[in-house]
């Protein structure tokens, strides 16, 4: 029991390891080899992890042997585009100026079903509104709406205004972040002024965000946010 | 970069360490069939002593080399060499003909364990 313990601890460091040395494209949207890799890694794991008969460096060495190779395989990708088609594959049009591709559709195994609700989930509910709709090399689909269909945008109604980067938490549950606060171009005399205004201690705020223009909110520990 | 960096060490201490595990497990298993080709000819010319003390230097240095074997080799693998080597003394105290087949089975599972080791096509496939 204990070395089945102490192994799923080491296994844990291991498989933590490889999704980090992965990155966080890993994460957030799967290719092909990812998917691969990644069923990979979680069986090879559980099988170590079950049999201790199984040395635990039979374990060890293929999941980091293969994440290795995705790294170094995604790597060669980003330098060769042909590589990158043969590993991931190339983006299908599927809707082309509003013309559906039967043919294209078949050779995805794509059905109508499919394709309706990949662009409900792109938010179009009308198939007539569609100028594009492109399957990508993950499997999701993107839209392209027809332009009389598309929504006004704030340039579309001359409404411009200048460009603000999103706010920072400068505080977060009683901790200050320094870097967050130089990235806003401000200093700490800076935030104390606002706390003396506010009659607040850092420790006492659950959340102080605050953008370039010095424009900030405060919620204080054990209040309602509004 | 970095990644692609890391990856490429790790892969090459990955290819150094199954050269060391393969090398290691060659070196063992030669020393563990010249002593029980050793056993094999005392018995053989009925020096029951000689092949006591052989199979001892046997069991000493199964020993030595068990958690080294248990890094690279599959346990079962192991149990099986262990099993028949627990019962092999009391076979070579009593000169009982069973020994040969428990030598000959020892000495199959040994160069088994290294022979599986080998990155042959047959053990790739």
């Amino acid at each position: 029991m204990t070395i089945v313990l102490i192994r799923s601890f080491i296994l844990y460091l291991v498989v933590m390891f490889s999704v980090r040395l992965m990155g966080k494209r890993q994460l957030g949207e799967l290719q092909p080899a990812e998917l691969v890799v990644t069923i990979l890694i979680s069986n090879i794991a559980t099988l170590a992890l079950e049999d201790i008969e199984i040395p635990l460096l039979h374990g060890i060495l293929p999941i980091l042997a293969l994440v290795c190779y995705e790294v170094i395989a995604s790597w060669i990708s980003l330098k060769s585009v042909r590589f990158r088609r043969w590993i991931s594959g190339s983006p299908k049009i599927l809707i082309r100026n509003g013309i559906i591709d039967q043919e294209m559709m078949k050779t995805l195994r794509f059905s109508v079903d499919d394709l309706m609700a990949a662009l409900r989930m792109g938010g179009v509910f009308y198939l007539e509104d569609v100028q594009f709709a492109i399957v990508e090399t993950n499997g999701s689909v993107s839209v392209y709406q027809k332009s009389a269909c598309q929504p006004a945008e704030k340039q579309d109604l001359q409404a411009f205004q200048p460009s603000i980067d999103p706010p920072q938490t400068i505080i977060a549950d009683g901790h200050l972040r320094e870097k967050s606060l130089s990235a806003i171009g401000q200093d700490r005399t800076w935030l104390d002024n606002i706390l003396h205004q506010e009659k607040i201690s850092i420790q006492d705020i659950f959340i102080f965000t605050a953008d370039k223009s010095c424009a900030y909110h405060l919620i204080p520990k054990g209040a309602n946010a509004s | 970069m970095n990644r692609c960096k890391v990856s490429i060490w790790i892969l090459l201490s990955l290819i150094l360490l199954c050269f060391f595990s393969l090398a290691e497990i060659q070196k063992q298993c030669r020393e563990y069939l010249v002593i029980i080709d050793n056993i094999q000819n005392a018995v053989d010319s009925g020096n029951t002593e000689q092949a006591l003390a052989d199979f001892a230097m046997l069991e000493s240095q199964w020993k030595a080399y068990h958690e080294i074997n248990g890094i690279f080799v599959n346990g079962s693998e192991l149990d099986s060499i262990r099993e028949i080597m627990s019962g092999l003394q009391p076979l070579i105290a009593g000169k009982h003909p069973e020994v040969n087949s428990e030598l000959h089975k020892m000495r199959e599972l040994i160069t088994a364990v290294y022979e599986e080791e080998l990155p042959e096509i047959w053990h790739i496939l």
